[in-house]
């Protein structure tokens, strides 16, 4: 046997001591474990998010005079929004107050859902629940928000139904644009990451927990406040924590919405940079926000204190029957799709107005969505976006997984939080920090502005998916590799990376998505370049015709097929490597 | 014979772990393991054993040591520069590859061609009893096929040395004592060297040529199964192997006859070569060579027995399916397991050995085994324990 042989040059005397303990792992001199791999990603959030901040915090000390920022360090911006008797702070207050009750309120209503899917239905149909309660997310942002506008208002559908039925001779105000009317708007609009949350924490619910409750002489309700609620707290923190921060920042559905009631602090701060171009101010007013929601995380963080252990997924679910659960279950559906099918049926009908009575069925309103130029030219601009958006996102965050999820210690956590920390703050903070950041080098903005704020958006989510996907994996199977003969980078490409591979392709899909449907940021960053959502924007903003109903329809339709096709591939995929982790 | 694998002086400390987990004392961890042989590296969780068997692979960098293989150094090789192949703990088969493909891994990255893969792959899979399976996917194979396809993938490239961790410890005990047996027959049929590394001391006594028990980052004996429980070197391979009650105390000899007095029992046997009498002491009574008999009534005996035989009474009756189990307490509060062998018991057939029954247990001087007390062996439930808190 002359298999000694191989590699003869790399024979070294008995290794100095210390010198392979580099990253910590058993297997030393590791090559992937380089944490050069999460440079260009640190970097990039470094120099789109973190400088960006900074450039922030000195603009707030800066006044503005004339439309120009002067560099002379004041207090005005502070002592402006502080002042007694002014708008801000009172504005500020009421915002938390009613985006706090908003967020609380999505997470509530979509508990019993959740429950009912992760504890109620058999595992082989939990699919189709899934995928019909997460595919309205994947609808335009901008969309779901103009098929409510469709719905409230005077005119809108709900009150022309109830005067039209007799119910009331004139509109009611409840439905018209209000804050109740932008409640329920951002209940459905955030209403499926408020399910996702809520059902992972409870897909692990082992459900003899209930049982020996039972046994124990547990009511119903007792079962539901001692062992269900606590079991899945984090999820619902988590839940809420999501559903605020993306409510905070949104200030396009109150200004829509909402009509006059619908000023909320993120419309002070981004009409700072508009028409009034109080730059200094502006800042001052996103700082304010920024460290109000770090002070809420922080406390909602020592109120969650330790996370519930995860328990183990299993196939078992509650056989008996909850017709109130599956009422409800329904009745969230009908509300989810709704607006949904109304816009596609109005796109349809055969009239100048939008609404009912339905005159008759055409394709003409289809056809007038094709003939626009400049609707052709926003979906190419957005198309060109997403795709260099998720080469990079992808790309780097990827690198930066693959090393992260071989790395233990400070300086992983540290880099881990820098490159996830765009997630906890809402886009409009990070979208004032880049026009900022831009202002201040004296960049033009382009094209590239929107796709550097569309990399901050998407670069976390791309790195913590493929993360999440490798940190699960056995590193044995690297071992096994190298121990018949590969060499390590060998043994990453043809054992490590293929099983990684739905979690980068659902990156892939994910950092698309966002892209394709950002506003909130691209509105503030964009130099002259017209995205999809800005046109889409655009169109709504004034008038409601059939023609935007159409292209409503249209991209609902199509990502609604997309998502279809893409959650059954990927759960295909899913099924086959569970099925693996069950035979060890 | 010649050493196939020779280690010598091996040392290694984990950082962030106070200590050596492997080779405490200056001169380190030295075995050998002949060609040919099945070599088990025997011990409780944290004594080294898998330490030594990554340093082998290659998957750990020893601090001080060299190991050779066929003569040559390989401590500078990394795993896929040396002539070994490892049948991983939990087998680590790539889930997303066929059996055939797994099992041709190694050969593909040596750049065999492949009409020449696929005659090897079909004759390793014979080899296991896999031929049928070539084409399925890890998650449709049984933890014993697993095994086997582990073993196939591993032996294909004809390795100067096996490496096995733990290879069945995720098998259920019928399916573990016929993987053991078949184990056996590959090492026969392919001449390779194994080094097996196991904490079930059943297993290890079962299938290995020798066995070399490990505690605290030592090897304490390297021994033939039979050697470890005729002669067990010191208390705690006695007690780790299962050879016997393990009785403790301070030793004193006079002239031909030695003599270990514990708390609890004295036991009096011939003087040993290999001890001399100043060391911390115990006595091993194996439970094959034990005797007992009912006695007229309790105490007959001494309280703590006269050396050759002590008194109690019968905890309880254990029947193993080839001994009964007859496990005495003795009056001054020792557990003693005597094997009685199937049938003409007399005792045992009218009941006068029931619970709770006075005895008395005895046995020859000539069979009782002294060894060196070294520290006491982690009992099954300890065991568990520490497994559980390294798994978190």
């Amino acid at each position: 046997m002359d298999t000694v042989e191989r590699s003869p040059e790399t024979v070294s005397p008995v290794p100095d001591k210390g010198r392979r303990f580099g990253g910590g792992g058993n297997v030393e001199r590791d090559p992937l474990a380089s944490k050069l791999l999460s440079l260009p990603a640190l970097l990039l959030v470094v120099i789109g998010f973190l400088l960006p901040l900074l450039v922030l915090v000195v603009y707030s000390f800066w006044p503005t005079v004339n439309g120009q920022i002067l560099h002379e360090w004041t207090f005005d911006n502070y002592s402006k929004i502080f002042e007694s008797g002014g708008t801000y702070l009172p504005t500020l207050l009421d915002t938390f107050k009613f985006v706090g009750l908003s967020a609380l309120a999505t997470v509530v209503l979509t508990f019993p859902l959740a429950y009912f899917v992760a504890v109620k239905v058999r595992p082989s149909r939990r699919i189709f629940w899934l995928v019909a309660a997460v595919v309205p997310f994947w609808t335009s942002y901008l969309i779901r928000v103009f098929a409510w506008k469709n719905m409230f208002g005077d005119t809108g559908v709900i009150n022309t139904a109830i005067t039209k039925l007799g119910l009331s001779s004139t509109p009611l105000e409840f439905f018209g644009f209000s804050r109740p009317a932008i409640l329920i708007t951002f209940v459905y609009l955030l209403f499926p990451l408020a399910f996702l949350t809520s059902y992972i924490s409870l897909e692990r619910l082992d459900i003899r927990l209930l049982e020996a409750a039972s046994d124990l002489g547990a009511k119903p309700w007792r079962r539901l406040t001692s062992i269900i609620v606590p079991f899945a707290k984090s999820g619902l923190i988590a839940g809420f924590i999501v559903c605020f921060i993306t409510m905070v920042g949104d200030y396009v559905t109150p200004s829509m919405i909402g009509g006059t009631e619908g000023i909320f602090f993120s419309n002070l701060v981004v009409n700072q940079f508009g028409g009034s171009l109080q730059w200094g101010f502006g800042a001052a007013l996103g700082l304010i926000l920024l460290i109000s929601i770090l002070l809420l995380l922080v406390a909602l963080r020592a109120t969650a204190g330790a996370v519930a252990s995860a328990g183990e997924y299993t196939r078992v679910y509650v056989k008996e029957r909850s017709p109130f659960l599956v009422a409800y279950s329904i009745l969230y559906m009908v509300f989810l799709y709704t607006p949904i099918a109304l816009l596609i049926l109005f796109a349809l009908n055969d009239s100048q107005v939008v609404g009912f009575p339905i005159k008759g069925f055409t394709l003409e309103w289809f056809q007038a969505v094709f003939d626009d130029p400049s609707l052709i030219d926003a979906l190419y601009t957005s198309l060109q976006v997403a795709a260099i958006t998720v080469l990079i996102s992808v790309v780097l965050g990827t690198l930066a997984a693959v090393q992260l999820a071989r790395a233990k210690g400070r300086i992983r956590n540290l880099s881990l939080l820098t490159i996830s920390a765009p997630m906890l703050l809402p886009p409009v903070v990070l979208g004032i920090g880049i026009i900022i950041g831009l202002n201040a080098v004296g960049a033009e903005r382009g094209l590239w502005s929107i796709i550097m704020a569309h990399v901050i958006l998407t670069l976390p989510v791309a790195t913590l998916l493929v993360m999440v996907r490798l940190e699960g994996f056995d590193r044995s199977q690297e071992q096994a590799a190298m121990d018949l003969g590969a060499k390590p980078v060998m043994a990453f490409l043809r054992i490590t990376l293929p099983q990684a591979l739905p979690g980068i392709v659902a990156a892939a899909m994910i950092s698309f998505a966002l892209s394709m449907d950002e506003f909130i940021m691209t509105f503030l960053v964009t130099g002259s370049d017209v995205t999809l959502p800005l046109y889409i924007f655009g169109s709504i903003r004034f008038e409601i015709s059939p023609a935007l109903m159409a292209l409503a329809a249209l991209i609902i339709i199509v990502s609604f097929l997309l998502i279809v096709i893409g959650a059954f591939v990927a759960f295909g995929r899913s099924k086959a490597l569970r099925t693996d982790g069950g035979s060890k | 014979m010649t050493a196939t694998l020779n280690c010598r002086g091996l040392r290694k400390t984990y950082p962030g772990q106070a200590g050596y987990a492997l080779g405490p004392d200056p001169e380190g961890v030295s075995i050998e393991a002949e060609r040919g042989e099945l070599f088990a590296l025997l011990g409780p969780s944290g004594c080294g054993k898998t330490t030594t068997l990554r340093i082998i692979g290659g998957f750990v960098n020893a601090d001080a040591g060299t190991v050779e293989i066929e003569g040559k150094d390989v401590s500078g090789l990394r795993p896929y520069q040396r002539p070994t192949n490892t049948v991983f703990q939990g087998y680590a088969l790539f889930p997303h590859m066929s059996i055939e493909n797994n099992v041709g891994f190694g050969l593909k990255m040596d750049g065999v061609g492949k009409s020449e893969r696929k005659k090897r792959v079909a004759k390793a899979l014979e080899l296991v009893g896999l031929e049928e399976f070539g084409k399925r996917k890890v998650a449709e194979l049984s933890g014993g096929q697993a095994q086997r396809a582990a073993l196939a993938r591993a032996m294909i490239k004809e390795p100067s040395v096996l490496l096995l961790d733990e290879p069945l410890g995720a098998l259920d005990l019928k399916l573990r004592r016929q993987m053991q047996e078949e184990l056996v027959n590959l090492k026969q049929r392919s001449g390779t060297t194994f080094v097996h590394v196991t904490h079930d001391q059943e297993e290890a006594c079962a299938i290995a040529d020798r066995v070399a028990v490990m505690n605290a980052g030592r090897v304490v004996q390297v021994d033939s199964p039979v050697e470890l429980f005729r002669a067990p070197k010191t208390a705690y391979v006695a007690e780790f192997i299962n050879a016997g009650t393990v009785i403790r105390g301070s030793s004193s000899q006079s002239g031909d006859v030695f003599e270990v007095a514990g708390n609890q029992m004295r036991v009096r046997g011939r003087a040993p070569s290999r001890i001399s009498g100043s060391r911390a002491c115990a006595a091993v009574l194996s439970p094959a060579h034990l005797r007992v008999a009912p006695s007229a009534h309790a105490g007959s005996a001494p309280n703590g027995g006269d050396g050759d035989q002590v008194a109690g009474q019968v905890d309880r009756l254990v029947f193993n399916g080839s001994t009964h189990e007859v496990h005495v307490q003795t009056d001054g509060g020792v557990d003693l397991r005597v094997d009685l062998p199937l049938g003409g018991n007399e005792d045992l057939e009218n009941g006068s050995l029931t619970p709770g029954r006075p005895v008395t247990v005895s046995w020859r001087p000539e069979d009782v085994i002294f060894v060196v007390d070294d520290g006491v062996a982690p009992t099954a439930e300890e065991e568990e324990e520490i497994e559980i808190r390294e798994a978190v």
